[in-house]
């Protein structure tokens, strides 16, 4: 997310008004079209932007998580249009995740060879809830060199209720009922909230009960919005549904393909 | 950070059956803080068309007196009202006129033509027009609008379902968009009335 | 009487300058940029165009969307311009460039074809372009593709924003042209016919269009021959359509927006514009 700084981190208003006269004052003694333009010359950057949008839903008694299945290089190249953005970690936790599409399987490779070894030494599957703490601390334990990566994490909780974490790219942590994250994620959320949080509705006016089937439409529906608008969202929608006391189900749908 | 977000500010207009609805919030600010919560950014040209502008609010005011000054002379000139179609033109020309040294400013038109057709548009800061059938959305809230209008907007809304929708599309929007809110307004075009709506939203 | 007055008030205040550009915000813009402004994002059309000769004639086309950032500002917009009868272009780049070019474009060669009383040859656009963006130094962005069918035949030329121009039996622009003129260089004859052309141009747009993300949405053609031209679209190419329709149906009733205060304004009816009495 871009922050509001920026415009001469707000020094007293008459410095400013100098500071801008002067400049206008520089500006128009060497303006930029004079002076030939520079080469920007391109610097290695260890991150890269993959593109694509995932979102989550979480419910009494289930969760729900979606992605688009497109891959995309420099916002513009499509690389794959079968691309994994969701990961099924055990039979109850579900990964779903959006960004630098390296640190993702790298990532992923850390919360497996951890949950395996948690299996090893307790002779159990690691919950949901133990499973968002632990990836919460994997991503602040790289703190100056973080994991590139809108992280979020569903599943079916201890109590058997649906759970929903989101991350940033270093670990700070918040359990919600739905979110979203990647490229397409302004489009979703205000579009949740309207529908699953019914913030924007009259108090009297009604309010439908979130059913799984509700849930599954919405999430499909949210996608179809997203793909037409955004460019590195389409080809396919993921929908993975875990439901308490049943192994998880996951389905592919078609989106337009432009 | 943008210039296009230094004020903040967002407008939206629908298109429906011999109806238009241009909706805008109220907030005007200085980066993060807010300085005051009353700024309309639509505003009235002529009966059954108006203008939102989104962006740099200093350069949106300068550009509307430019707009009402053109309106003005055209109406004068060719001594009958002005069309959307015309205004559209008439804004983006002025715009492409500054390509180089841009206002910071994004035109939205809506309105009903002699026909009470339906016409709305949006254009960047130097008058690239797209003038779509069903929704255009400028400003912060830009890519907020456009992800719920894709699934709220319907064929053929009557002016009470179009206001609804775009109420609900702008609320939704607020909902994120932290360089907008504190309140909105809705303007429900129709072919022999303009109801003016203020709504219910979050304030902040 | 008023009208004059009218007249001489516009022309005093120099309104269009003549239709040129106005430079006074230049330096305040470049100010404000070193105080730490980006500026803001401008609408492209990271589009797909092409265009191909054939025998006695040419087949040009675009796709039809306008991108801002990430996001589709336009899914339907016009990339296909026509400048006269028998010369049309086709743009890349800054879509409020290109839109205004070939208005200027389109606007010079009617008057020259009405003061000649001939045709206007596709050269001449051309230089027209190449002269206009030379001058601005590549800082208009249109890169264009100009086609049409003059006396001296069919004509294909590429007009690059800093002034460069070339001659192209087959060409492809944009950031789709990659994925387009792959199909062209496999595909390409000399002297196809009309259906063979139109295809190849169809065929070379929708691998644009599916591969590149700032294409896409629906696809215009038109068809250039000495005694007649041909304008097909929007054609909608079958992976650009919606697969599945939505689920839900999102319709608010009346009263799911809370209102706080409502007011309506009746127009005054204007019953006949006669003012004499």
């Amino acid at each position: 997310m871009s922050n509001f700084t920026g415009i001469t981190a707000t020094m007293n208003p008459l410095a400013e008004m100098a500071q801008f006269k002067q400049n206008m004052r520089e500006v128009a003694a060497s303006p930029e079209w004079r002076t030939s333009k520079l080469i920007e010359r391109q610097r290695w950057n260890p991150y890269s932007m993959e593109g694509g949008s995932t979102a989550a839903i979480s419910g009494d008694n289930f969760a729900i998580v979606a992605s688009d299945t497109r891959m995309t290089q420099n916002d513009i190249n499509i690389l794959t249009r079968d691309a994994e953005k969701i990961h099924v970690l055990n039979d109850s936790i579900i990964l779903s995740t959006s960004g630098f599409y390296g640190d993702v399987i790298q990532l992923r490779k850390v919360l497996q060879s951890r949950l395996h070894k948690y299996r090893f030494d307790y002779r159990a599957d690691m919950s949901a809830d133990l499973c968002a703490e632990l990836l919460s601390r994997n991503l602040y334990y790289r703190r100056f060199f973080p994991y590139y990566t809108g992280a979020m994490l569903a599943g079916i909780d201890e109590n058997g209720k649906g759970a929903v974490f989101s991350y940033d790219p270093i670990g700070c942590i918040e359990r919600l009922g739905y979110s979203a994250s990647g490229a397409a994620e302004p489009m979703i959320i205000p579009f949740l909230d309207c529908q699953i949080g019914h913030v924007t509705v009259a108090e009297d006016y009604e309010k439908p009960p979130l059913t799984i089937e509700r849930a599954i439409s919405l999430m499909k529906d949210a996608f179809r919005g997203a793909a037409e608008r955004e460019i590195s969202t389409g080809d396919k929608i993921h929908l993975v549904i875990a439901e308490a006391g049943k192994p998880i189900v996951q389905k592919f749908l078609p989106l337009r393909e432009d | 950070m943008s210039i296009m977000s230094y004020t903040g500010g967002t407008v939206v207009a629908m298109a429906g059956d011999e109806c238009v609805c241009i909706a805008s919030d109220l907030r005007i600010g200085e980066q993060m803080t807010t300085i005051a919560t009353d700024e309309k950014k639509v505003h009235k040209v002529s009966d059954k068309v108006y203008v939102g502008l989104a962006g740099f609010q200093s350069d949106a005011k300068t550009m509307l007196e430019k707009i009402l000054f053109r309106k003005n002379l055209y109406e004068l000139r060719e001594n009958r009202k002005v069309r959307p179609q015309i205004l559209s033109e008439m804004i983006s020309n002025l715009c492409y006129q500054h390509r180089f040294g841009s206002y910071f400013t994004e035109p939205l038109v809506a309105g009903l033509d002699d026909q009470n057709k339906p016409y709305i548009c949006c254009m960047d800061t130097i008058g690239c027009v797209s003038a779509p059938r069903d929704f255009v959305a400028i400003g912060t809230g830009q890519e907020y609008l456009l992800g719920v209008c894709e699934n709220f907007w319907q064929e053929n809304m009557k002016p009470e379902e179009l206001f609804e929708a775009t109420a609900q599309s702008i609320l939704s929007c607020l909902e994120r968009d932290a360089a907008s809110g504190w309140g909105a307004v809705v303007y429900t075009i129709t072919k022999d009335k303009v109801n003016v709506s203020t709504i219910k939203s979050r304030m902040d | 009487m008023v009208s004059t007055e009218v007249k001489n008030v516009a022309a005093h205040m120099d309104m269009d300058r003549g239709g040129a550009f106005d430079f006074s915000n230049c330096i305040r813009n470049q100010a404000m940029c070193k105080m730490g402004a980006k500026a803001p994002k401008l609408t492209s059309t990271g589009t797909t165009i092409v265009a191909v000769s054939y025998k006695g004639g040419l087949v040009m086309g675009a796709d039809s969307r306008a991108t801002a950032g990430n996001i589709i500002a336009d899914k339907h917009c016009e990339k296909v311009h026509k400048l006269t009868e028998s010369i049309y272009a086709c743009g890349a780049g800054t879509a409020a460039d290109l839109d205004q070019v070939t208005k200027m474009l389109s606007g010079n060669l009617r008057l020259l074809e009405l003061n000649t009383g001939r045709k206007a040859r596709v050269i001449t656009a051309l230089r027209q372009a190449k002269q206009h963006l030379f001058n601005y130094q590549g800082y208009i962005g249109a890169y264009l593709l100009i086609g049409g069918v003059d006396p001296t035949g069919p004509h294909l030329y590429m007009c690059s924003a800093n002034g460069t121009t070339m001659a192209f039996p087959f060409t492809a622009q944009g950031s789709g042209s990659y994925a387009a003129i792959t199909i062209l260089e496999r595909d390409f004859k000399v002297d196809m016919t009309k259906e063979e052309a139109e295809k190849l141009v169809q065929r070379a747009l929708e691998a644009g269009m599916h591969g590149d993300n700032a294409s896409g949405n629906s696809l215009n053609l038109v068809i250039i021959e000495p005694k007649e031209t041909v304008f097909k679209g929007p054609i909608v190419p079958e992976f650009c359509k919606r697969p599945e329709p939505n689920d839900l149906v999102y319709k608010f009733k009346t009263g799911a927006t809370k209102v706080l205060k409502n007011k309506t304004f009746k127009y005054d009816i204007i019953e006949s514009m006669d003012i004499s009495h």
